[in-house]
């Protein structure tokens, strides 16, 4: 029997017939999710093609790694095939969800990795000490390549601010690996988290107003 | 984004941090048994994880990676390998196909009857090709020697049981009756070698998708044995197919069982629904081609319905479930090592998807499946010739095309 031919492609744009992928098009994703749920493979593609691109960007944050980023955004799609029937519309928006499940695949990969270890050792080579208490060192970090790998929002948020959700977001990170990573105590780490994410909260509204 | 009511400080940290999840497990569950509440606090939540959604997607996001959606398609399509692969056995459905396949050979050979020149123009030793009197492929005989006795008990539906048998081979000196005769058997006999190819290819590995088929295909092969060439009259190559459709279809309804559970009741019934009437086993015909040689359609035919009128020599004969959306066809390998066949859909609010490309094969006859989107009675299905491997969007000339007309309606 011959050998199934090579990868089909996924679906392209006609002429003038797809529209620019917006994104706060969220209505579009939670439609194809449903038409997922149903089991029609042309939503996979669809839902490829429209956020593929981004979430491989994010994996790639988190990972750090091309290679394994693709492996990582591979899972992520299948999970999203053989999971869109789980999706619930009421605990969580599509992107949400779909970035949950990147996330935690992501995530996973990292423990394997140990990556956590290498997070810390990578903030120590930094300049950033046990104590951490000088702010030169969040100004490296800001200032350095990851400022460069964040988005536009969380890169304007202050160095302390954006380094917690980072280590959060980007690396699993818990509470107190972060208190331990840069220093700061606990509580001093849940108020940065929730100062930088109301901070976010006010820059989008201030976006779409 | 709509204004939410502020929290005290404490909440708005526990959303931060569930958000983030960093709540441990307790904390995860007493926040989430709130939220469920508490109508304002999942809308707060929300905007918050709304906030990373946008950090994740933001503007202008990288194109997807190809290689990735190759292999994705590989996972989560495993019985087709891609979309359009080489087809998984399915024995029950060999019967069918090739009941379908005997009945459209049988048409063919009537056809060709039809259509037999004077009887000294086939007396001679020549080549199966094309007469040129008429750009309709004759079968020919190498010599008119005799040979051992051709009974063909074929019956073709519609005509009552009757049988056609062929009488032993007779000299060319014979009268010009029996000499018609003889060409008939003769063609039979080339035609039964056609379906016998067709069969021995047809009965490997078979899958096609289950329910009533209402839309029909049709393959008349890749360039050679058993080319039907309609431009010389388009009219007539499209009454052959509607024809051929009628007789496939009918043996496809007579070999297709009623599905499971229909027949509980002991009806005698195929129809899924027992108290409903078997409904008619076709009702519409359409060609989808696949030109080998240069095309001169533009892709911007795609949304328009081609017509048989323009088969240039080569059709599909496939079968699509409309409700499902799955669908086969047996299609020409072609492929001239640059370009290749590719499969699309374009639906009715005018997005375009691809549904894969033909993937080429050494045999002659390949079983395609393929996946359509949710048609809801709109839609069209076309064929472009794209560089070899398939393109992001339609960028060849359109080979054929079936529209919405075409399709059955819900």
């Amino acid at each position: 029997m011959p050998e199934p031919d090579p990868p089909i492609p996924f679906p392209g744009t006609g002429p003038a017939a797809v529209p620019v992928v917006d994104g706060n098009d969220t209505a579009m994703d939670a439609r194809l999710l449903a038409e997922l749920a149903a089991g029609h493979s042309g939503a996979l593609a669809e839902l490829y093609r429209r956020r593929a691109g981004a979430l491989l960007r994010f994996l790639e944050r988190m990972l750090g790694d091309r290679r394994e980023s693709e492996e990582a955004l591979q899972d992520t799609f299948v999970q999203l095939w053989r999971k869109a029937g789980r999706y619930d519309a009421a605990k969580s928006g599509p992107l949400t969800w779909m970035i949950l499940v990147a996330r935690g695949l992501a995530l996973d990969r990292l423990r394997q990795r140990a990556r956590r270890e290498a997070g810390l050792e990578h903030m120590q080579a930094r300049g950033l000490s046990d104590s951490c208490t000088d702010e030169n060192a969040f100004t490296q970090l800001a200032a350095g390549e990851n400022a460069q790998r964040v988005g536009q929002a969380l890169g304007a948020l202050p160095s302390e601010q954006r380094a917690a959700l980072e280590l959060a977001f980007y690396r699993g990170f818990t509470q107190e690996e972060i208190a331990r990573a840069t220093g700061a105590p606990l509580g001093t780490i849940k108020a940065r988290i929730r100062r930088g994410m109301l901070a976010l909260r006010q820059r989008l509204k201030e976006r779409h107003d | 984004m709509t204004d939410t009511p502020l929290f005290d400080t404490a909440t708005e940290e526990q959303a931060s941090l569930y958000v983030l999840d960093l709540l441990s497990p307790e904390d995860r569950q007493h926040f989430e048994s709130r939220l469920a509440q508490d109508a304002a606090l999942r809308e707060f939540v929300r905007e918050l994880q709304g906030n990373l959604d946008a950090e994740v997607f933001a503007e202008p996001a990288p194109a997807a990676p190809l290689t990735v959606w190759g292999k994705i398609s590989a996972r989560t399509r495993p019985d087709h390998a891609a979309v359009l692969a080489f087809p998984r056995p399915v024995v029950v459905w060999s019967r069918r196909i090739l009941a379908a396949a005997a009945c459209v050979a049988l048409g063919i050979g009537l056809h060709m009857w039809w259509s037999v020149p004077p009887a000294s123009a086939v007396a001679n030793e020549t080549e199966l090709g094309t007469n040129p009197a008429t750009k309709i492929p004759t079968a020919i005989t190498r010599a008119a020697t005799p040979g051992p006795t051709l009974t063909n008990r074929a019956t073709v539906p519609g005509t009552a049981g009757e049988v056609a048998t062929t009488p032993n081979l007779t000299p060319p000196d014979a009268p010009a009756r029996e000499l018609e005769k003889i060409h008939l058997e003769q063609r039979v006999r080339i035609l039964t070698a056609q379906v016998a190819r067709m069969n021995e290819v047809l009965t490997q590995q078979l899958a096609a998708p289950s329910g009533v088929t209402r839309l029909h295909f049709f393959q008349f092969g890749p360039g050679g044995s058993n080319t039907l060439n309609t431009t010389a009259d388009p009219e007539r190559g499209r009454k052959l197919v509607e024809t051929l459709a009628r007789l496939a279809a009918d043996q496809m309804a007579a070999a297709n069982p009623p599905p499971p559970g229909t027949s509980g009741t002991g009806s005698e019934t195929t129809s899924p629904n027992p108290e409903k009437p078997a409904e008619p086993s076709t009702t519409q015909v359409a060609v989808l081609s696949v030109v080998p040689a240069t095309p001169t359609a533009t892709a911007d035919e795609a949304a328009t319905l081609a017509t048989t009128a323009s088969v240039p020599t080569n059709a599909v004969i496939g079968f699509l479930n409309a409700d499902s959306g799955e669908g086969a066809f047996v299609a020409d390998s072609y492929s001239d090592g640059l370009h290749q066949a590719q499969l699309w859909q374009a639906t009715g609010d005018g997005k375009i998807f691809s549904l894969g490309v033909v993937p080429t094969s050494a045999s002659p006859l390949s079983v395609i499946n393929f996946q359509t989107l949710s048609l809801n009675g709109t839609g069209t299905l076309f064929m472009t010739i794209e560089p070899q491997g398939g393109s992001f969007q339609p960028t060849g000339p359109v080979a054929g095309s079936i529209g919405s007309n075409n399709l059955p309606h819900p």
